[in-house]
């Protein structure tokens, strides 16, 4: 391969869906890595970097979900309350003797019940996204609440072990099964999105949704497929939450489809649309992993943290917004911005 | 025997009362360029609606390679083989140009993309057509000319019937056009078809085989390629080549806007003069500099090199000083710079506000206002919901706002873009109101169109360069 050859394709991956914002947020993660290392040298102990993946692992899962939302333009704000009751439905029906690979596949039904609702909401009744899963993440909450009559549940007992091991406690390889688990999650859904004409409509739907219905894709479905995976991925956070804990409680993933919109935002997804790749969003959630761990290490009070996350939000959205004004939209040809002349001018 | 593409027989549709297309009738053979001049665009978009999908009809029958696909007894409402290029593109900007050909195509079925396959397919789709494109490139990155001849190549992988082209004029440079109309030359002969839709008759003389000239929906002749003349077209169109649309000149030869030597990333050491009470029409052969020109005017990029003279004064360091003497007219100002929600009067006031600080707490003001144009815009004034005018009056209302806040220059970007003959005909009349207020008025264009019956001055730019100037005595001489 010529350098020319390799420069081509150095310049065509740049340009490829945000992934010059991949290479900056990396750069920014390495950064911080090493500030918290100097910080306190224990930073980069196994022990610690086993802990800091399995803290990345669910905000990672949850923000491929929510990636995937906002490439199609739209959010899903019911994240959190799916994750939570994703957890009480499993716990509640693994204390009740059920068999608790029952109680997942039943918790898998009901999770993407919730996906097919919001998606329905969205594409079919035109419900603006931000408000159906508003209502639904209300709904979600409630059923995780009324599920054990407003109660968090006992211990799933040892029974269990087995539902335990896989989602959290088990090892693979010497490696924590709640790691596998994501990087099989991330591998399958970028596949999808990568390699599959099913990414390449998500992409179309979130770049401009009516040549992509006339060009024959079909947009309810396609919409309703990706609040299915978003809730798939709330679901399994749910049963990792269930399985760390060993109890269902009511409130888990309060707050978790923030983390997913600042993972998904952080790693170069836009808000508009139509941009952003899968492996943005695991940097994207490494630093705020990576932010949480060392913060908590730098015996940070949880507000700064709070404080310092949300900030690093609002200054990769600035980045996005000011990275596209300043892109020209049509880079060889300068022409000013053309109206759409279907509505054409009688006299 | 060449085999009929479509035929349209007697087709009459009426939606809400109104007969948009009545007792529409015309046929496109194989490999075919279809000429249609709407006169009006009454029926129009209709028309193109009836065209791609095959819903209700009151009277007629619509075949497609000789199948009876719709008609006044039955109305599938699928959707026919049919591609439309226009100024809306139909492609996804974040999508590679093979993703777009290929992926969002009916016919792709497959799962799993095959990104070298496609590859191939594209190489083989684009050999014979002499284009270079990579088939990689990411859509947004191409120009509005590479961008059309993406639409061409998908339409043609659809395998269509046919291809609709409408208005390409507009947002095609005249450069790029010559490039566009040998590419659908090329593919009428490999038998591909082409309804051509244009405004200009000698744009369509150019091009098509047959012109259709329709009006209120109606064709009223068709013409054949030995018919091609003025005289036979003059009488169904309007002829405002007369006199009449002129105002006397009387312009003084005062300077009200220099550019000096002005470089940006697409201007070129740009050097020009316009004189007050001037209307001076700019056409960009290559479609690269207005963005530029207009950032500029704006000051939202400073040139690299050069100065601006405006009133004698330094434009960009006066800007806040300067910049209220100056007003744009955007292309299709009806969807651009109107407010549905306001009244008319509040509309017509609008800019004046910026003259007028608490403009609306003077009633006083806005009375005499009231008073002053009634005469000229008549009962419209007292308009409650603008939505209900006629496109007429709303061109009145964008152009009266203009007359009212009385700038000293108005930059007008492709004001007869989209615009039907009879429209442009009142076009002609607002832009002249505007100049006998003294108001100098300068005309960015990609496409001439109608922009020489009201221009003084012809500035001729390309690559980003000025390279002709014409006075309207030599407006002859321009090819």
């Amino acid at each position: 391969m010529s350098k020319k050859e390799k420069r081509n394709i150095l310049k065509r991956m740049l340009e490829i869906r945000g992934m010059g914002q991949v290479i900056t947020i990396s750069v920014g993660l390495i950064v911080l890595c090493i500030v918290f290392a100097f910080l306190n040298p224990m930073f980069f102990s196994s022990r610690n970097i086993g802990n800091l993946l399995r803290q990345i692992a669910p905000i990672l899962i949850i923000g491929i979900g929510q990636s995937y939302v906002l490439i199609t333009g739209n959010i899903d704000l019911s994240i959190g309350s799916v994750v939570g009751m994703s957890c009480m439905i499993s716990a509640t029906l693994m204390t009740k003797g059920i068999n608790p690979w029952v109680a997942v596949a039943i918790t898998f039904v009901c999770c993407i019940a919730i996906g097919i609702v919001n998606g329905q909401l969205v594409a079919s009744c035109k419900l603006p996204p931000f408000i159906a899963t508003l209502g639904t993440m209300t709904i979600a909450r409630g059923i995780a609440q009324i599920v054990n009559n407003n109660y968090n549940t006992d211990t799933i007992g040892n029974a269990a072990k087995g539902f335990r091991d896989f989602f959290y406690y088990g090892r693979f390889l010497n490696v924590y099964n709640t790691i596998w688990i994501t990087l099989i999650l991330w591998l399958i859904f970028n596949f999808i999105l990568s390699r599959m004409r099913t990414g390449r409509y998500i992409y179309a739907i979130g770049s401009n949704s009516e040549a992509a219905r006339l060009s024959g894709v079909n947009i309810t479905y396609v919409t309703t497929k990706v609040y299915v995976y978003s809730a798939i991925c709330s679901c399994v956070v749910g049963l990792i939450i269930c399985a760390t804990s060993g109890m269902g409680t009511m409130d888990a993933g309060n707050g978790y489809e923030l983390y997913a919109v600042a993972a998904s935002v952080i790693g170069g997804v836009s808000t508009l649309g139509g941009q952003g790749i899968l492996l943005g969003t695991v940097i994207g959630a490494s630093i705020w992993g990576v932010l949480q761990n060392g913060l908590q290490f730098a015996g940070a009070p949880v507000a700064i943290r709070n404080i310092v996350i949300g900030i690093i939000v609002i200054i990769s959205v600035l980045l996005d917004v000011i990275v596209r004004r300043d892109k020209p939209k049509i880079k060889k040809d300068n022409r000013w911005p053309i109206q759409n002349n279907n509505n054409d001018v009688k006299a | 025997m060449k085999n009929e593409v479509l035929r349209i027989e007697k087709v009459t549709q009426i939606i809400e009362g109104i007969t948009y297309l009545d007792s529409f009738s015309f046929h496109i053979f194989e490999g075919e360029i279809m000429g249609l001049l709407c006169i009006n665009a009454h029926g129009k978009e209709e028309l193109i609606q009836l065209l791609f999908q095959n819903i209700p009809i009151h009277y007629g029958r619509i075949y497609f390679k000789e199948n009876l696909v719709n008609s006044y007894e039955h109305s599938s409402m699928s959707m026919n083989p049919v591609a439309v290029i226009e100024n809306k593109s139909r492609l996804i900007e974040n999508l590679t140009i093979s993703d777009n050909i290929f992926v969002l195509n009916k016919d792709f079925k497959k799962s799993i993309i095959n990104t070298k396959e496609l590859n191939k397919n594209f190489e083989i789709l684009i050999e014979e057509l002499g284009i270079e494109i990579n088939s990689n490139e990411i859509i947004g990155n191409l120009n509005i000319y590479e961008k059309c001849v993406v639409e061409i190549l998908k339409a043609i992988t659809a395998d269509v019937n046919l291809i609709i082209l409408r208005d390409i004029c507009n947002f095609i440079s005249i450069n790029d056009l010559q490039k566009i109309h040998s590419l659908i030359r090329y593919l009428s002969k490999k038998g591909i078809s082409f309804l051509y839709i244009c405004n200009d008759y000698e744009e369509a003389f150019k091009i098509c085989d047959r012109i259709s000239i329709m009006k209120n929906g109606k064709v009223l002749k068709i013409l054949n390629k030995n018919e091609y003349s003025e005289e036979k077209i003059i009488p169904y169109t309007v002829d405002y080549s007369g006199k009449e649309f002129f105002i006397t000149e009387n312009k003084l030869e005062k300077e009200i806007l220099r550019f000096e030597n002005i470089t940006t990333e697409f201007i070129n050491n740009m050097s020009f003069n316009i004189n007050l009470q001037e209307c001076v029409v700019f056409l960009d052969k290559s479609n690269t500099i207005f963005c530029d020109l207009i950032k500029l005017m704006n000051r939202e990029i400073r040139p690299k090199s050069g100065k601006i003279i405006f009133n004698n004064m330094d434009y960009i360091k006066n800007y806040y000083k300067l910049n209220k003497d100056i007003l744009f007219i955007q292309e299709n100002p009806m969807q651009s710079m109107l407010f549905k929600s306001m009244n008319y009067i509040d509309n017509l006031c609008f800019l004046l506000n910026n003259k007028k600080s608490f403009l609306w707490l003077k009633k006083n003001i806005i009375k005499s206002v009231i008073k002053e144009y009634e005469s000229i815009i008549g009962e419209d004034i007292y308009s409650t919901n603008i939505s209900n005018l006629s496109p007429q009056s709303l061109y009145n209302l964008i152009y009266y706002r203009i007359h009212l806040y009385n700038p000293k220059v108005l930059f007008c970007i492709q004001p007869f873009s989209g615009v039907d003959i009879n429209l442009k005909q009142h076009l002609i009349k607002l832009i002249n109101i505007i100049r006998e207020k003294k108001i100098t008025i300068i005309i960015l264009t990609v496409n001439l169109s109608d922009s020489l019956s009201v221009a003084d001055r012809l500035i001729v730019v390309e690559q980003g360069r000025l390279c002709k100037e014409y006075r309207r005595e030599e407006f002859y001489k321009f090819n």
